[in-house]
């Protein structure tokens, strides 16, 4: 199930509204565990093969939590709830990555079929992230397993993140207020978050697909940067997109859940757009493993060390397939790059210099993310640096300039940061538009709603790209 | 005001989720979709299998979405807008020429396979000739041009008319088929020498109009005359009593955009002079008539009109045993031909064997042993031994 489908919004969610702001029963567990009960539902509609997995990684979490918060049994409880979970990870998702690999040394490596749990990479990193902040002492464990539970598996970022820390929201577990403000900006968000989707991130989605399912003799210049371009939109109105929808569900239920995207593409250095893209994600790697190995604060052998671990595991996370691991490591490089060499003259170049640097190497690396070889990533690169097969400019590159002129602009102004530069010039003119500012966004909210919607009808099933993770 | 606003956003949210929820639970529930030519998926039994696997709820997600309320409606909006937009495309065809063509995407391929698949396919054809030659019958293969073929010109600047594929295997197949001595009557080149005439085809149906089937139907019965050893009478245009349906006509393409294309499209019938004959459609007798003309004014007139559509046996009898028999099989653009040719024979039976199993080609012409048979298929099939193109 995906919120922007039609059993999510017309099926699943109504009845949950219903049976959770039920007026007879107001009491916190009934709510709760409301809760709880359709997240599980959520989680199961992928198939309930992959119940018995969740429903163990909550146990050995929950009990693992209670350890980590024991003086006696906390590095018992840690590096237990470290290895169920890395090791979760390891057989689900890079078993047949490791066996293949290993074939070309050991011929004759079984490749046995193992089906990816929808969400695992969100769902083990948040747990782990609740025993190491126990274990820390940020946190006390939590004593009631279905607040473990219901942490783990909130359906609102159950899937697709944002990863959340528990420290974020264990006060809003126990002692939560629903209220009407929290409600309208969760839907709010929630309907700008879906006409991210279904509006922008789809079609860009079709423009990358057919440009990427195309030949390399098709290839022209012009193309190759279109469909480039085209899939930078789509991943960020995508998954940026679902956050928006998770942040918005989160709060119509009285959840409070962090920022995950800051307009990444207004970036003006790599440095800067790890700041602005995946913040649950980069923050997590930061914390759990950059920090622990030292972090900034050790040589610079030993930095570049941890900046290359941490990148790689940052793009395996992605995937298990090498470009990932190349995406990563193009990361890590760069990040290295703006630190040690070429920082000081990016940030002394003028503004536009710096966002086009920024802009091509973050497509670039989107180009290493979404292709299906490192053969492709060569077409790619030799296609939209001149050398292109189909010349210059193509049929195609016409076709998918014309047909999606309106999506092309709308993604351009989507990108920036629009709302709080309106809202910052409003603020300055409090008497004269108090009803524009105050109707204005509910009005675009609700009418955006109405066309996602009627989109969505049209144009049936549409996944999530960060539900592969 | 504040929430007094944030109220009216909740309300209007969670009573749209609750109505469109209901009403696509309780209200009236459709099975067909008629502007999309098929049946809406019914709502899945679950299985253990299809839970377990999360197949269950994949099927079910596709069957909400063609139950939701408001559906048809929610297209054509959507439908509307696109085509208001100036998209290029729109539901797969183009949207802003007269004609509505299809849209091709822009895959190339190498025809490297195309002289492979048309010698089979003409060597197949040429083995059934024999067949059909050894009953003392006569065989001819008639090949059409699509729509999107016959206005390829039609097509933006910056859309893929596919001619590049169509020539290759329009000529190929062509050569093939005649250095094997099979007839065939190629009306691309028929339709070419005449200027294509635009009255052949329609803006907004990928078939042709019964004008170009009637050119069709001339130029077929020219061929026979001259190679068949039969004797066929061939009836001019002024023999039929040429008659327009006043109702709106829906083309297969603007069927696609709900309808919401202005056409100046509209069917014509001709009827012919007076020949008493029973109908059977797939072994039942059925009313002996050629057209299905609709009945009420407010219902649209589409290409089923001719012959009723595609059926998988028809047999027309005439109880003139002095003229011969034809067996005439193919897709859909054998109807309005066969609503002319049947006047030629004594019985005129057709195949459609995608929806005919009961007996193979070669079986059925064991059987009937008709002194013509002719395959009508459109060049985007020539090289397809699917369905109509089976020669067994």
């Amino acid at each position: 199930m995906v919120f922007s489908g039609v059993l999510f919004l017309f099926g699943f969610l109504p009845a949950l509204l219903l049976a959770y702001y039920i007026p007879i029963i107001r009491t916190r567990s009934w709510r709760n565990g409301v809760l709880l009960l359709f997240s599980l539902i959520f989680y199961s509609c992928g198939g309930w093969r992959l119940m018995p997995l969740i429903v163990l990684s909550i146990g050995v979490n929950y009990v693992c939590g209670l350890l980590a918060g024991n003086p006696r049994w906390r590095r018992t409880g840690l590096w237990t709830a470290v290895i169920f979970d890395v090791g979760m990870l390891m057989v689900f998702k890079y078993t047949n990555f490791l066996l293949s690999n290993l074939s070309h040394i050991i011929p004759g490596l079984p490749s046995p079929e193992i089906v990816l749990p929808i969400g695992i990479s969100f769902y083990t990193f948040q747990s782990m992230s609740y025993v190491i902040d126990v274990y820390r002492g940020q946190e006390k464990p939590a004593r009631n397993p279905f607040h473990t539970a219901l942490y783990i598996v909130l359906f609102p970022q159950l899937i697709a993140g944002p990863i959340v820390r528990y420290t974020d929201v264990a006060k809003d577990i126990t002692a939560r207020q629903e209220t009407i403000e929290d409600a309208a900006a969760g839907v709010q968000r929630f309907l700008f978050g879906m006409a991210k989707k279904v509006l922008l991130a789809n079609p860009m989605g079709e423009i990358a697909g057919e440009v990427f399912g195309q030949r390399a003799a098709m290839l022209s210049t012009g193309l190759a940067w279109l469909g480039v371009l085209a899939y930078t939109a789509q991943i960020y109105f995508d998954f940026s997109g679902y956050s928006d929808m998770a942040i918005g569900l989160g709060r119509i239920f009285g959840f409070h859940f962090g920022e995950n995207f800051r307009y990444p593409y207004i970036s003006q250095s790599i440095t800067e757009f790890w700041r602005r893209w995946h913040i649950s994600l980069s923050s997590w790697f930061r914390d759990y493993v950059y920090i622990p190995l030292g972090g900034s604060r050790v040589s610079r052998k030993r930095q570049i060390w941890n900046l290359l671990a941490v990148w790689s595991l940052t793009g395996l996370w992605h995937g298990a397939a090498w470009n990932f691991v190349l995406w990563g490591l193009f990361y890590a490089v760069l990040l290295m790059g703006e630190r040690w060499l070429w920082g000081k003259a990016v940030a002394s170049a003028p503004r536009p210099i710096r966002h086009i640097y920024a802009m091509v190497l973050i497509m670039l690396g989107w180009l290493l993310f979404r292709s299906e070889s490192l053969t492709q990533v060569w077409t790619f690169l030799t296609a939209m640096f001149g050398k292109a097969s189909d010349g210059l400019w193509n049929q195609q590159a016409s076709y998918l300039v014309l047909q999606y002129r309106w999506e092309w602009l709308l993604a351009v102004l989507a990108s920036l940061p629009l709302k709080p530069m309106l809202e910052e010039k409003l603020s300055r003119n409090p008497e004269k538009i108090s009803i524009l500012k105050t109707a204005g966004p509910p009005a675009i909210a609700l009418a955006l709603g109405g066309i996602s919607v009627i989109h969505l009808v049209s144009s049936g099933f549409n996944p999530f790209i960060y539900f592969q993770f | 005001m504040k929430k007094a606003i944030e109220l009216t956003l909740i309300i209007l949210f969670t009573a749209g989720l609750f109505a469109i929820a209901g009403y696509t639970i309780f209200g009236p529930q459709d099975t067909v979709s008629y502007y999309e030519q098929r049946p809406l998926k019914p709502i899945p039994k679950p299985t253990l299998t299809a839970l377990w696997t999360g197949e269950y709820f994949t099927d079910l997600e596709a069957a909400y979405t063609d139950h939701i309320a408001l559906r048809n409606t929610m297209l054509k909006l959507h439908t509307k807008a696109e085509m208001g937009m100036g998209k290029v495309t729109v539901n797969g065809v183009t949207a802003g020429t007269k004609e509505l063509l299809d849209y091709n995407g822009f895959l190339r391929w190498g025809l490297t396979e195309v002289p492979g698949q048309a010698s089979e396919m003409a060597e197949g054809y040429a083995s059934l000739q024999k067949k059909i030659q050894a009953n003392g019958g006569y065989f001819c293969y008639l090949g059409l041009p699509l729509q999107s073929t016959y206005f390829a010109e039609s097509y933006p600047a910056c859309l893929d008319n596919r001619q590049w594929q169509m020539s290759a295997v329009r000529e190929t197949f062509g050569e093939e088929m005649e250095a094997r001595g099979v007839p065939f009557l190629d009306m691309y080149k028929v339709y070419e020498a005449e200027g294509f005439p635009k009255e052949y085809y329609y803006e907004t149906d990928h078939h042709y109009t019964m004008q170009g089937a009637y050119a069709a139907y001339e130029a077929l019965m020219g061929k026979l005359s001259q190679e068949s050893g039969y004797e066929l009478k061939t009836y001019k245009k002024e023999d039929y009593n040429w008659t327009t349906i006043p109702n709106r006509f829906l083309g297969s393409a603007n069927r696609k955009l709900y309808g919401l294309k202005e056409t100046a499209d509209t069917l014509e019938i001709a009827e012919g002079p007076e020949i008493p004959f029973q109908r059977y459609d797939n072994g039942r007798p059925v009313e002996a008539t050629v057209y299905s003309v609709p009945e009420q004014e407010w219902e649209p007139a589409t290409y089923s009109v001719y012959m009723n559509g595609d059926i998988g046996e028809t047999a027309i009898q005439t109880n003139r045993p002095e003229l011969p028999s034809a067996l005439i099989y193919g897709d859909s653009f054998t109807n309005p031909l066969e609503s002319l040719l049947w006047q030629s024979f004594d019985e005129t039976r057709s195949l459609d064997f995608r929806y005919y199993d009961e007996k193979t080609l070669t079986e059925y012409l064991d059987e009937y042993k008709p002194e013509i048979v002719i395959c009508i298929r459109d060049e985007t099939v020539y090289l397809s031994p699917e369905g109509n193109g089976t020669t067994e």
